[in-house]
């Protein structure tokens, strides 16, 4: 049994916990979409792109619901956007190094905000 | 979360769709034996991906499948004659046998008999268990027939039901294949009181998946603090969409193996076919009329149905179940149905305990689209599964073990790395 696994933990056979969407969250991900060749494993980081989708959604429906920040709010949009493809990179074209790519550039993208 | 694109190739199974090619290259659950039941009796209509059906039992005992229209002008084969083994069309007189051929064409004019000429669409047909199925694809590529364990039970220890079910067969299926749900939707108690089943305490088991070559095994595993175990109910997904699920292994369903099938009607709409089978005792079929509110009209709709909220009790929520609702198969009809008569699934927000729904969709839409495009069949509709030995379980074990050695996976079924 796998319990919360620390963000540093590459284990590509193992489903690990996405609960938000910072950097170094993003930077874990990409490190396990790196190790994952085999089908089940891509699955698991499929699993993992859906969480992390979420979290982003999370972010994206509280900006929604203040309105308070419109450029907060375009620019949480367009990484909603690029989770999507992301994910459609692991779960469709099975792409893990592409995957992994630009799961570190949207890692820095989330940064330098 | 599927795109647009790989949503429609999970839930379009009209024949021209990639799924719905493939689909008609498995045998599949059509109806009840108990539909057709007398020889010479009443055709029965019925739908199946999408295209209108009848089948009839001959006068020799043997079923026949095939496209409800005549093909002299269409008229309904349903309204015939069964008789002298086979149907004859009320409009013209046209009969055709259980393979579709025209056997009498009496209204026309003598030497342009269309006798050994035309021929109706047919499918082959078996029955087994309680449960006629038929195969709608290419004579040439008909697969063997997958005999599950349930199949081969005496009769009384298996018992098939069947049960409209109001939405895309995908999400049907997606029910059952999501541990997580059980201990809220099915939770024989009003929510914030004790639990009473194991599989109702944790309410978040860690799922793990495994890819075999009929499709996918999970377990969904869950701490059990007070004993200091593990317990793991494994579930058996075999594409397309059959689902064996795990008895309880305590308690009334400790038991109770079931069986799942979830074929397509159309595209907003699915037949759920269940086998109940027990190697241990008959199965009790009032009781599981009871227990899964199986209460249905003549046309197999469920009494409890979207058109009165699954008559949804209040009251019952705050003294007796979560749900509210009657009967376990009702309580899981009424979350899918309600998902929408097909699910968006462009719009979901799935966390870990999906991962399972997860797979068996990635399964389907690359089956689907391998086929489509480059031919290829799936493993699932090779030769060589062990149909009768493949079984849902549910394990307690030590902290030290784990599911995938406490029920090994046949060797025969097990997929290399890449499978």
């Amino acid at each position: 049994m796998e319990s919360l696994v620390a963000l540093s933990d590459v284990r590509a056979d193992v489903l690990h916990d996405v609960f938000d969407c910072r950097p170094e969250t993003l930077l874990a991900l990409a490190d396990r979409v790196d190790q994952s060749v085999e089908d089940i494993q891509l699955v698991y980081r499929e699993a993992e792109m859906d969480e992390l989708w979420r979290a982003v959604s999370i972010n994206v429906m509280e900006l929604q619901h203040t309105r308070a920040a419109p450029e907060k709010l375009a620019f949480w949009l367009e990484i909603k956007d690029e989770v999507m493809r992301i994910h459609d990179i692991v779960g469709i074209d099975l792409d893990n190094t592409l995957a992994a790519l630009a799961l570190r550039q949207l890692a820095s993208r989330v940064s330098a905000t | 979360m599927l795109s647009r694109e790989d949503n429609d190739i999970l839930t379009q199974t009209d024949a021209g769709t990639p799924l719905g090619d493939l689909m008609r290259r498995f045998w599949i659950p059509a109806l009840l034996s108990e539909e057709v039941a007398e020889p010479d009796g009443a055709p029965r209509r019925f739908r199946l991906l999408g295209e209108d059906l009848i089948a009839f039992r001959n006068t020799d005992g043997v079923v026949g499948v095939m496209e409800e229209a005549c093909p002299h002008r269409r008229a309904s084969l349903a309204l015939g004659v069964n008789a002298e083994n086979g149907v004859r069309c009320l409009y013209h007189g046209w009969k055709f046998d259980v393979n579709g051929e025209c056997v009498d064409t009496p209204a026309e004019p003598p030497g342009f008999s269309m006798v050994g000429k035309v021929r109706a669409k047919a499918y082959p047909a078996r029955e087994a268990a309680g449960v006629i199925w038929a195969y709608m694809g290419p004579a040439a590529e008909e697969p063997i027939f997958p005999d599950f364990e349930m199949l081969g039970f005496p009769k009384g220890h298996v018992a098939a039901f069947k049960m409209l079910e109001e939405c895309n067969y995908a999400q049907a299926v997606e029910g059952t294949i999501d541990s997580a749900h059980a201990g809220v939707l099915h939770r024989e108690s009003p929510w914030g009181q004790p639990a009473k089943y194991e599989h109702e305490k944790d309410l978040s088991p860690k799922l793990e998946v495994e890819y075999t070559k009929y499709g996918l095994r999970y377990g969904a595993v869950r701490n059990l603090k007070d004993e200091g175990l593990l317990h793991a109910r494994v579930t058996e997904v075999i594409l397309p969409f059959f689902t064996l699920i795990p008895p309880d292994g305590a308690g009334v369903r400790k038991h109770r193996r079931m069986a799942n099938a979830f074929v397509p009607r159309d595209n907003t709409s699915c037949w759920h076919i269940q086998w109940f089978f027990d190697e241990t005792q008959p199965v009790d079929i009032e009781f599981r009329i009871k227990e899964g509110g199986h209460y249905i009209d003549e046309n197999y709709r469920k009494l409890r149905n979207l058109s009165n909220w699954y008559q949804q009790d209040r009251e019952m929520m705050k003294s007796t179940n979560m749900s509210g609702i009657e009967g376990i198969l009702v309580q899981d009809h009424a979350v899918s149905e309600t998902q929408g008569p097909i699910l968006d699934r462009t719009k979901e927000h799935l966390g870990g305990s999906d991962v399972a729904v997860v797979a068996w969709r990635r399964q389907m839409i690359r089956a689907a689209r391998d086929f489509s495009t480059k031919g290829v069949v799936p493993t699932v509709l090779g030769n060589d599964i062990p149909w009768s030995q493949i079984r849902a379980s549910t394990v307690r074990f030590s902290n030290e073990s784990n599911w995938k050695t406490e029920v090994p996976l046949l060797a025969e079924v097990a997929l290399t790395a890449k499978g």
